[in-house]
């Protein structure tokens, strides 16, 4: 889990000020940080869903 | 009538409900400490995310990242989702808070760290913290109703009346019934804040054209907002960091959110306490960035962003009660966080301050009555606070970035805390001397506005803090045994319960 945390957090800098960013778009940046997020979320609801009593 | 009436009008509406829930919470109000600060740690998993997602996000949202947003673009929302991302750690964090609070009781993190490394100094060090970083926080939420009730009024209720206001309704709904009240009125504040999110969202999208119309007219008329660093370099990537990494650890630095990992009755609730919270944080989030793009079409050229959401509700084309929905959602956001920082503030100078180490064996019924009277003492100091800043300008004064600042100096504990639950050699030296090294060198950073190398001063404190932490630990002996004893418990229970 913490190998797939820091990916997302080299991700999170990587893309914005690499790869996308001279992008002047809503499907630059802005789109890459919400899949990004939905993404980190969606994770987080597979790992903790497995908690028991 | 004007204006300043129907203002008015709103919030006494808001105010007669708030106090209604507050006072049949009272009814269920357990004796004690644990009864008062934590609802005997019996609260349900739909109030534990209401909670949890109205003291987290408050007026820094509709008010503060609309503002950011407003100014900078869409660095505010990689920077505020970053913070989401942070939530991976109370997966870590939550189950070991939660299993160690049921097993020893403790009322705040900080008295779980006391325990742990078997020193009171360690809590009471780390409860000073919170007393001193937590308060620019409590001042930004003041300022955010203020500022809201004033331009709302037309500049006709002055900004020290929101302050008043909302000082004193913290203070009474933290004292009426201590967590249950404030987490009764949380799940009514949390219920308004996405609600009138969403419908003021709407409003301004539609009054824009439509969402072809909303995205165009950003991309064509402000394409730089839509990129980092964006105009005039306001989001590069050391500015990001600096508020990003603070952001990050919020969930375990910030006592009045962590605190929260003791509250959940069960499993169950935990789990939806994170996964209610999860999906409110996204939305609010989004809901906030977008009506801060949706400002700078309909109210450009403002000189204060923080004005940016009074100003778009002051518009015409904003029906007048939808404003005010709105302006009551902001300001249940901003006095839903106060509230839980006074409480968990009394807690921590009643339990890790007073009864550690000023009156060690004091009565609980004696140290409840301390804790008790802490809360307007410490709504005193930032109220003063605010009022002092927010007759400044400038990002520096921004509410976003004075939140961030808080956190940066609250972020000097998480060794701490990660040492607590993941090193047996950590030792109570290294966590004090960490802390409060790393606290003072993020005082000075900020109080200079010294950045070397361009980093931020929460990017320097956490450096220099987690290395301190580190050597001195292993030049110190730490509680081996019971090290060994509170991480064999957490071990079995986290293996039964199939956490992380």
């Amino acid at each position: 889990m913490l190998v797939w945390l820091v990916f997302l957090l080299a991700l999170d800098l990587a893309l914005p000020w690499g790869v996308l960013g001279g992008v002047e778009s809503f499907s630059g940046v802005f789109l890459f940080w919400v899949a990004w997020a939905a993404v980190a979320v969606a994770s987080m609801f597979v790992l903790f869903l497995r908690w028991k009593e | 009538m004007g204006s300043t009436f129907w203002v008015w009008l709103a919030v006494g509406v808001y105010v007669v409900l708030g106090f209604l829930i507050a006072v049949a919470a009272r009814r269920q109000v357990g004796v004690g400490m644990s009864g008062f600060f934590l609802a005997n740690r019996k609260v349900g998993g739909f109030i534990s995310a209401m909670t949890y997602s109205a003291t987290t996000y408050s007026a820094f949202m509709l008010v503060g990242l609309v503002g950011l947003t407003y100014a900078g673009g869409v660095g505010a929302l990689g920077f505020e989702l970053t913070y989401l991302c942070g939530l991976f750690l109370a997966l870590f964090f939550l189950p070991r808070f939660w299993l160690a609070g049921r097993k020893y009781g403790y009322i705040t993190p900080m008295e779980l760290l006391s325990d742990r490394y078997q020193s009171k100094y360690v809590g009471m060090t780390a409860g000073v913290l919170s007393l001193v970083f937590l308060v620019p926080y409590s001042a930004a939420q003041l300022m955010g109703v203020s500022f809201l009730i004033n331009g709302l009024s037309g500049g006709a209720i002055p900004v020290v009346s929101g302050i008043i206001l909302a000082t004193l309704l913290a203070i009474a709904w933290s004292r009426i019934a201590g967590l249950r009240s404030i987490a009764w009125t949380d799940a009514f504040q949390a219920l308004i804040m996405i609600v009138s999110g969403v419908a003021i969202l709407g409003i301004v999208v539609s009054r824009v054209g439509g969402w072809p119309s909303f995205l165009g007219q950003i991309e064509s008329g402000h394409p730089d907002l839509l990129t980092v660093p964006s105009g005039g370099g306001m989001w590069n990537i050391n500015m990001f960091i600096g508020l990003s990494l603070p952001w990050f650890f919020f969930c375990i630095s910030n006592p009045q959110v962590s605190q929260r990992f003791f509250i959940p009755k069960s499993v169950t609730a935990m789990k939806r306490m994170l996964g209610g919270f999860l999906v409110f944080g996204f939305a609010y989030t989004l809901i906030a960035v977008l009506l801060g793009f949706g400002a700078r079409l309909l109210v450009p050229g403002l000189e204060k962003a923080d004005m940016a959401t009074p100003a778009l509700l002051a518009l015409p084309v904003i029906p007048r009660a939808l404003a005010l929905v709105v302006m009551v959602g902001i300001m249940a956001a901003a006095i839903s966080t106060i509230d839980s920082i006074l409480l968990t503030l009394s807690s921590v100078w009643a339990r890790d301050i007073h009864r550690a180490v000023i009156s060690p064996g004091v009565l609980e019924s004696r140290e409840l009555r301390i804790g008790q009277w802490v809360i307007p003492v410490v709504a005193a100091v930032a109220f003063v606070f605010a009022w002092q800043v927010s007759a400044k300008t400038g990002l520096d004064f921004m509410i976003a970035p004075l939140s961030a600042a808080s956190s940066a100096g609250l972020l000097m504990v998480v060794p701490a805390i990660i040492g607590a639950f993941y090193w047996k050699k950590a030792t109570a030296t290294g966590a004090i001397v960490s802390s409060a090294v790393g606290a003072i060198l993020v005082l000075i950073l900020q109080i200079t506005g010294y950045k070397p190398l361009g980093w931020w001063p929460g990017t320097w404190g956490i450096i220099v803090c987690t290395i301190l932490f580190v050597v001195v630990s292993l030049a110190t002996k730490p509680p081996l045994k019971k090290a060994e004893e509170f991480l064999h418990h957490l071990k079995r229970e986290l293996a039964s319960g199939n956490f992380v």
